[in-house]
Protein backbone atom coordinates (compact mmCIF):
# COMPACT_ATOMS: atom_id res chain seq x y z
CA UNK A 1 0.00 0.00 0.00
CA UNK A 2 1.06 3.40 -0.85
CA UNK A 3 1.31 6.59 1.03
CA UNK A 4 -1.45 9.02 -0.03
CA UNK A 5 0.90 11.46 -1.59
CA UNK A 6 -1.19 14.73 -1.59
CA UNK A 7 -1.96 14.09 2.79
CA UNK A 8 1.76 13.48 3.30
CA UNK A 9 2.55 16.78 0.91
CA UNK A 10 0.25 18.65 3.60
CA UNK A 11 2.30 17.50 6.42
CA UNK A 12 5.38 18.06 4.82
CA UNK A 13 4.38 21.54 4.29
CA UNK A 14 3.35 21.72 8.13
CA UNK A 15 6.25 20.73 9.18
CA UNK A 16 8.14 23.88 8.01
CA UNK A 17 8.07 25.77 11.01
CA UNK A 18 8.11 23.13 13.80
CA UNK A 19 11.63 22.86 14.54
CA UNK A 20 13.10 24.97 17.52
CA UNK A 21 13.39 27.86 15.72
CA UNK A 22 10.17 29.31 15.14
CA UNK A 23 10.22 32.08 16.54
CA UNK A 24 13.54 33.57 15.12
CA UNK A 25 12.26 31.43 11.55
CA UNK A 26 9.21 34.10 11.54
CA UNK A 27 11.10 37.10 12.21
CA UNK A 28 13.76 36.20 9.90
CA UNK A 29 11.73 34.76 6.86
CA UNK A 30 9.85 38.35 6.08
CA UNK A 31 13.67 39.77 6.09
CA UNK A 32 14.88 37.30 3.78
CA UNK A 33 12.31 37.74 1.02
CA UNK A 34 12.92 41.23 1.52
CA UNK A 35 15.18 42.79 -0.96
CA UNK A 36 15.73 45.67 1.49
CA UNK A 37 16.92 43.51 4.88
CA UNK A 38 20.54 44.29 5.27
CA UNK A 39 22.91 42.01 7.05
CA UNK A 40 23.08 43.79 10.18
CA UNK A 41 19.32 43.12 10.51
CA UNK A 42 19.54 39.61 9.64
CA UNK A 43 22.38 39.00 12.07
CA UNK A 44 21.23 40.67 14.99
CA UNK A 45 17.80 38.61 14.64
CA UNK A 46 19.74 35.44 14.45
CA UNK A 47 22.20 36.40 17.20
CA UNK A 48 19.57 37.12 19.72
CA UNK A 49 18.80 33.21 19.79
CA UNK A 50 22.60 32.10 21.14
CA UNK A 51 21.48 28.37 20.41
CA UNK A 52 20.48 28.77 16.64
CA UNK A 53 23.89 31.17 16.49
CA UNK A 54 25.92 28.20 17.76
CA UNK A 55 24.44 25.73 15.83
CA UNK A 56 24.94 27.59 12.87
CA UNK A 57 28.04 28.31 13.24
CA UNK A 58 28.99 24.67 14.43
CA UNK A 59 27.78 23.58 10.30
CA UNK A 60 29.75 26.58 8.76
CA UNK A 61 32.77 25.37 10.44
CA UNK A 62 32.28 21.73 9.56
CA UNK A 63 31.36 22.27 6.22
CA UNK A 64 34.17 24.76 5.40
CA UNK A 65 36.71 23.08 7.70
CA UNK A 66 39.49 24.52 7.45
CA UNK A 67 38.16 28.09 5.70
CA UNK A 68 40.74 30.75 6.54
CA UNK A 69 40.24 32.12 9.63
CA UNK A 70 37.42 30.46 10.17
CA UNK A 71 34.20 32.08 10.53
CA UNK A 72 33.44 33.35 13.85
CA UNK A 73 30.23 35.50 13.77
CA UNK A 74 27.41 35.45 12.10
CA UNK A 75 28.14 38.55 10.46
CA UNK A 76 31.11 37.10 8.93
CA UNK A 77 28.82 34.30 7.99
CA UNK A 78 26.56 36.44 6.59
CA UNK A 79 28.85 38.54 4.58
CA UNK A 80 31.16 35.84 3.18
CA UNK A 81 28.17 33.18 2.62
CA UNK A 82 25.18 35.46 1.16
CA UNK A 83 21.53 35.49 2.44
CA UNK A 84 20.35 32.43 0.46
CA UNK A 85 23.26 30.16 1.85
CA UNK A 86 22.20 31.37 5.42
CA UNK A 87 18.99 30.82 4.80
CA UNK A 88 20.07 27.12 3.67
CA UNK A 89 22.23 27.05 6.90
CA UNK A 90 19.05 27.78 9.26
CA UNK A 91 17.24 24.92 7.66
CA UNK A 92 20.38 22.51 7.93
CA UNK A 93 20.67 22.95 11.37
CA UNK A 94 17.34 21.60 11.66
CA UNK A 95 18.05 19.00 9.92
CA UNK A 96 21.11 18.14 11.97
CA UNK A 97 19.35 17.90 14.95
CA UNK A 98 16.90 15.80 13.47
CA UNK A 99 19.43 13.72 12.41
CA UNK A 100 20.58 13.12 15.66
CA UNK A 101 17.30 13.21 18.02
CA UNK A 102 16.78 10.25 15.06
CA UNK A 103 20.37 9.00 15.87
CA UNK A 104 20.72 8.73 11.82
CA UNK A 105 24.16 9.27 12.12
CA UNK A 106 25.27 7.49 8.75
CA UNK A 107 23.35 9.80 6.95
CA UNK A 108 24.85 13.22 8.67
CA UNK A 109 27.95 11.33 7.65
CA UNK A 110 26.98 11.07 4.58
CA UNK A 111 25.35 14.57 3.68
CA UNK A 112 28.74 16.25 5.32
CA UNK A 113 30.71 14.10 2.86
CA UNK A 114 28.78 15.64 -0.02
CA UNK A 115 29.28 19.10 1.07
CA UNK A 116 32.96 18.75 1.31
CA UNK A 117 32.94 17.29 -2.11
CA UNK A 118 31.01 19.02 -3.83
CA UNK A 119 33.00 21.92 -2.68
CA UNK A 120 35.69 20.50 -3.60
CA UNK A 121 34.41 20.19 -7.34
CA UNK A 122 32.40 23.73 -7.48
CA UNK A 123 36.42 25.07 -6.81
CA UNK A 124 38.43 22.45 -8.97
CA UNK A 125 35.83 23.31 -11.57
CA UNK A 126 36.12 27.16 -11.18
CA UNK A 127 32.61 27.64 -10.00
CA UNK A 128 32.01 31.20 -8.05
CA UNK A 129 29.71 29.46 -5.72
CA UNK A 130 31.31 26.91 -4.09
CA UNK A 131 29.88 27.57 -0.99
CA UNK A 132 26.37 27.79 -2.15
CA UNK A 133 26.76 24.35 -3.65
CA UNK A 134 28.28 22.63 -0.68
CA UNK A 135 25.15 23.54 1.43
CA UNK A 136 22.83 22.21 -1.49
CA UNK A 137 25.15 18.90 -1.14
CA UNK A 138 24.21 19.45 2.63
CA UNK A 139 20.84 19.63 2.46
CA UNK A 140 20.71 17.09 -0.51
CA UNK A 141 18.97 14.35 1.32
CA UNK A 142 16.76 15.87 3.50
CA UNK A 143 13.37 14.46 2.43
CA UNK A 144 15.21 11.31 3.85
CA UNK A 145 15.03 12.79 7.13
CA UNK A 146 11.37 13.54 6.96
CA UNK A 147 10.48 10.13 5.90
CA UNK A 148 12.80 8.88 8.66
CA UNK A 149 11.02 11.01 11.30
CA UNK A 150 7.22 11.43 9.75
CA UNK A 151 6.78 8.12 8.18
CA UNK A 152 8.88 5.28 10.59
CA UNK A 153 6.69 2.42 9.82
CA UNK A 154 7.15 2.97 5.89
CA UNK A 155 10.96 4.16 6.54
CA UNK A 156 11.36 0.26 8.27
CA UNK A 157 9.71 -1.33 5.42
CA UNK A 158 12.07 0.79 3.13
CA UNK A 159 15.47 -0.30 5.12
CA UNK A 160 13.76 -3.88 4.80
CA UNK A 161 13.62 -3.77 1.19
CA UNK A 162 16.61 -2.46 0.30
CA UNK A 163 18.50 -5.60 2.20
CA UNK A 164 16.49 -8.03 1.13
CA UNK A 165 15.74 -7.01 -2.46
CA UNK A 166 19.36 -5.72 -3.01
CA UNK A 167 18.21 -2.05 -3.98
CA UNK A 168 18.30 1.44 -4.02
CA UNK A 169 17.08 3.61 -1.03
CA UNK A 170 15.58 5.60 -4.25
CA UNK A 171 14.16 2.58 -5.57
CA UNK A 172 12.40 1.36 -2.14
CA UNK A 173 11.02 4.62 -1.67
CA UNK A 174 9.20 4.56 -4.79
CA UNK A 175 7.89 1.01 -4.18
CA UNK A 176 7.12 1.53 -1.05
CA UNK A 177 5.38 4.93 -1.24
CA UNK A 178 5.22 5.84 -4.61
CA UNK A 179 7.35 8.86 -4.76
CA UNK A 180 10.91 9.14 -3.13
CA UNK A 181 13.15 11.64 -1.15
CA UNK A 182 13.68 14.11 -3.65
CA UNK A 183 9.77 15.08 -4.03
CA UNK A 184 9.43 14.90 -0.12
CA UNK A 185 12.83 17.52 -0.56
CA UNK A 186 11.20 19.73 -3.13
CA UNK A 187 8.09 20.11 -1.01
CA UNK A 188 10.12 21.62 1.67
CA UNK A 189 12.15 23.86 -0.61
CA UNK A 190 8.75 25.36 -2.01
CA UNK A 191 7.88 25.85 1.40
CA UNK A 192 10.97 27.55 2.36
CA UNK A 193 11.00 29.59 -0.70
CA UNK A 194 14.58 28.57 -1.48
CA UNK A 195 16.08 29.37 -4.70
CA UNK A 196 16.48 27.37 -7.30
CA UNK A 197 20.38 26.76 -7.07
CA UNK A 198 19.76 25.23 -3.43
CA UNK A 199 16.30 23.32 -4.56
CA UNK A 200 17.05 21.91 -7.64
CA UNK A 201 19.98 19.70 -6.34
CA UNK A 202 17.68 18.75 -3.83
CA UNK A 203 14.83 17.96 -6.22
CA UNK A 204 16.78 16.33 -9.32
CA UNK A 205 20.32 14.71 -7.86
CA UNK A 206 19.36 11.62 -8.69
CA UNK A 207 17.70 13.09 -12.23
CA UNK A 208 20.29 15.93 -12.93
CA UNK A 209 19.45 16.51 -16.32
CA UNK A 210 15.82 17.67 -15.35
CA UNK A 211 17.10 20.87 -13.60
CA UNK A 212 16.27 23.77 -15.67
CA UNK A 213 17.36 26.35 -13.09
CA UNK A 214 20.68 25.69 -11.64
CA UNK A 215 22.24 22.73 -13.83
CA UNK A 216 25.34 23.18 -12.82
CA UNK A 217 25.20 22.79 -8.63
CA UNK A 218 22.66 20.09 -9.29
CA UNK A 219 25.46 18.25 -11.47
CA UNK A 220 27.73 18.76 -8.59
CA UNK A 221 25.68 17.62 -6.20
CA UNK A 222 24.89 15.07 -7.98
CA UNK A 223 28.68 14.05 -9.10
CA UNK A 224 29.66 14.54 -5.24
CA UNK A 225 27.18 11.89 -4.02
CA UNK A 226 28.04 9.54 -6.26
CA UNK A 227 31.71 9.74 -5.47
CA UNK A 228 30.48 9.83 -1.55
CA UNK A 229 29.51 6.53 -1.88
CA UNK A 230 32.22 5.30 -4.02
CA UNK A 231 34.72 5.87 -1.15
CA UNK A 232 31.77 4.40 1.03
CA UNK A 233 31.30 7.51 4.10
CA UNK A 234 28.89 8.16 6.21
CA UNK A 235 25.85 6.08 5.02
CA UNK A 236 23.40 7.28 2.68
CA UNK A 237 20.67 4.28 3.24
CA UNK A 238 22.42 2.28 1.06
CA UNK A 239 25.67 0.75 -0.10
CA UNK A 240 25.16 1.22 -3.39
CA UNK A 241 27.31 3.87 -5.94
CA UNK A 242 24.80 5.31 -8.35
CA UNK A 243 25.11 5.60 -12.25
CA UNK A 244 26.77 9.02 -13.13
CA UNK A 245 24.21 10.99 -15.42
CA UNK A 246 26.42 11.64 -18.71
CA UNK A 247 24.93 15.12 -19.30
CA UNK A 248 25.75 16.15 -15.58
CA UNK A 249 29.74 14.39 -15.83
CA UNK A 250 29.53 16.33 -19.66
CA UNK A 251 28.43 19.90 -17.84
CA UNK A 252 31.57 19.64 -15.34
CA UNK A 253 34.01 18.43 -18.16
CA UNK A 254 36.70 17.34 -15.88
CA UNK A 255 40.01 15.63 -16.87
CA UNK A 256 40.83 12.51 -15.66
CA UNK A 257 43.77 14.15 -14.18
CA UNK A 258 41.24 16.49 -12.41
CA UNK A 259 39.16 13.83 -11.21
CA UNK A 260 42.24 12.17 -9.60
CA UNK A 261 43.14 15.68 -7.60
CA UNK A 262 38.94 15.52 -6.45
CA UNK A 263 39.84 11.90 -5.01
CA UNK A 264 42.96 13.18 -3.43
CA UNK A 265 41.81 16.11 -2.07
CA UNK A 266 38.70 14.09 -0.97
CA UNK A 267 40.46 11.80 0.97
CA UNK A 268 42.31 14.08 3.04
CA UNK A 269 39.43 16.75 3.97
CA UNK A 270 36.97 13.73 4.84
CA UNK A 271 39.18 12.59 7.70
CA UNK A 272 38.86 15.86 8.98
CA UNK A 273 35.20 16.23 8.27
CA UNK A 274 35.66 12.83 10.87
CA UNK A 275 37.78 14.50 13.04
CA UNK A 276 35.12 17.29 13.44
CA UNK A 277 32.02 14.61 13.98
CA UNK A 278 33.98 12.35 16.33
CA UNK A 279 35.01 16.21 18.06
CA UNK A 280 31.05 16.45 18.18
CA UNK A 281 30.53 13.25 19.81
CA UNK A 282 29.77 11.30 16.47
CA UNK A 283 31.67 8.17 15.99
CA UNK A 284 32.47 6.82 12.63
CA UNK B 1 54.10 12.42 20.66
CA UNK B 2 53.16 14.92 18.25
CA UNK B 3 50.04 16.05 16.61
CA UNK B 4 49.02 15.65 13.21
CA UNK B 5 46.35 17.89 12.96
CA UNK B 6 45.09 20.74 15.39
CA UNK B 7 43.04 19.57 18.47
CA UNK B 8 39.92 21.39 18.23
CA UNK B 9 36.94 21.87 20.68
CA UNK B 10 33.08 20.74 20.42
CA UNK B 11 32.65 24.77 18.89
CA UNK B 12 35.38 24.42 15.96
CA UNK B 13 37.81 26.36 17.86
CA UNK B 14 41.80 25.44 17.14
CA UNK B 15 43.55 25.05 20.45
CA UNK B 16 47.17 23.11 19.63
CA UNK B 17 48.39 23.55 16.49
CA UNK B 18 49.67 20.86 14.42
CA UNK B 19 53.08 19.76 15.46
CA UNK B 20 53.16 20.47 18.77
CA UNK B 21 54.08 18.41 21.59
CA UNK B 22 51.62 16.62 23.70
CA UNK B 23 52.04 15.40 27.42
CA UNK B 24 50.02 13.85 29.76
CA UNK B 25 49.08 17.70 31.40
CA UNK B 26 48.60 19.22 27.85
CA UNK B 27 46.18 15.96 26.88
CA UNK B 28 44.17 16.15 30.43
CA UNK B 29 44.06 19.84 29.77
CA UNK B 30 43.00 19.18 26.01
CA UNK B 31 40.36 16.88 27.13
CA UNK B 32 38.81 19.51 29.95
CA UNK B 33 38.52 21.81 27.57
CA UNK B 34 36.65 20.01 25.22
CA UNK B 35 38.61 18.10 22.96
CA UNK B 36 37.20 14.91 22.06
CA UNK B 37 39.67 13.48 19.64
CA UNK B 38 43.45 14.02 18.57
CA UNK B 39 45.17 12.99 15.39
CA UNK B 40 48.82 11.96 16.26
CA UNK B 41 51.92 11.37 13.92
CA UNK B 42 52.98 7.89 13.25
CA UNK B 43 51.01 4.81 12.10
CA UNK B 44 47.95 4.68 14.00
CA UNK B 45 48.05 3.03 17.50
CA UNK B 46 45.98 -0.28 18.24
CA UNK B 47 42.82 -0.53 16.66
CA UNK B 48 41.88 -3.65 18.02
CA UNK B 49 42.05 -5.47 14.70
CA UNK B 50 39.46 -3.10 13.04
CA UNK B 51 41.88 -1.62 10.69
CA UNK B 52 41.39 -2.94 7.36
CA UNK B 53 44.40 -3.94 4.85
CA UNK B 54 44.43 -2.41 1.53
CA UNK B 55 43.13 -6.07 -0.47
CA UNK B 56 39.57 -5.37 1.71
CA UNK B 57 39.68 -1.95 1.10
CA UNK B 58 39.69 -2.40 -2.33
CA UNK B 59 37.20 -5.51 -2.26
CA UNK B 60 34.75 -3.09 -0.56
CA UNK B 61 34.96 -0.52 -3.24
CA UNK B 62 34.24 -2.90 -5.70
CA UNK B 63 31.13 -4.08 -4.23
CA UNK B 64 29.73 -1.05 -3.49
CA UNK B 65 30.11 -0.69 -7.63
CA UNK B 66 28.30 -3.74 -7.83
CA UNK B 67 25.31 -2.30 -9.44
CA UNK B 68 27.39 -0.38 -12.22
CA UNK B 69 30.33 -2.11 -12.79
CA UNK B 70 29.21 -2.44 -16.82
CA UNK B 71 29.65 1.01 -17.36
CA UNK B 72 32.88 2.15 -18.71
CA UNK B 73 32.32 6.10 -16.68
CA UNK B 74 32.24 4.23 -13.87
CA UNK B 75 34.74 1.68 -14.33
CA UNK B 76 37.38 4.24 -14.79
CA UNK B 77 35.81 6.12 -11.26
CA UNK B 78 36.24 3.12 -9.84
CA UNK B 79 39.96 2.83 -11.25
CA UNK B 80 40.46 6.29 -9.50
CA UNK B 81 38.82 5.29 -6.62
CA UNK B 82 41.68 2.11 -6.29
CA UNK B 83 44.60 3.93 -7.37
CA UNK B 84 44.07 6.56 -4.18
CA UNK B 85 43.57 3.48 -1.68
CA UNK B 86 46.96 2.33 -3.01
CA UNK B 87 48.95 5.30 -2.77
CA UNK B 88 47.31 6.06 0.92
CA UNK B 89 48.90 2.74 1.51
CA UNK B 90 52.09 3.53 0.30
CA UNK B 91 52.04 6.84 2.03
CA UNK B 92 51.06 5.08 5.30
Amino acid sequence: MTVEKENFRKRVEALINVPTLEGVLEKIKPLMDSSNAGVEDIATIISSDQVLSAKILRVVNSVFYGFPGRISSLRHALIILGFDAVKGLILSTSVFDAMLAGGFYGLWEHSMGCAVTAGIIARKTRDPNPEEISIAALLHDIGKVIIKTELPEESSRIDQAVKENQISTYDAEREILGFDHTTVGEWLCQGWNLPDKLADPIAFHHKPDLSQFAQRPTAIAHVANVFVRAIGFGFGGDNLVPQINSAAWEILDMSDSLVKEIVKEMDGKLEDAEDFLAANGIQM
Amino acid sequence: MKLAKPAVNDRGVVLFGTGAELTEDIIARLSKAGVKRMTVEGHPVNTDGQEKDLGQEIAELHDRFRSVEKDPLMRKIRGFFVERLKERAKEA
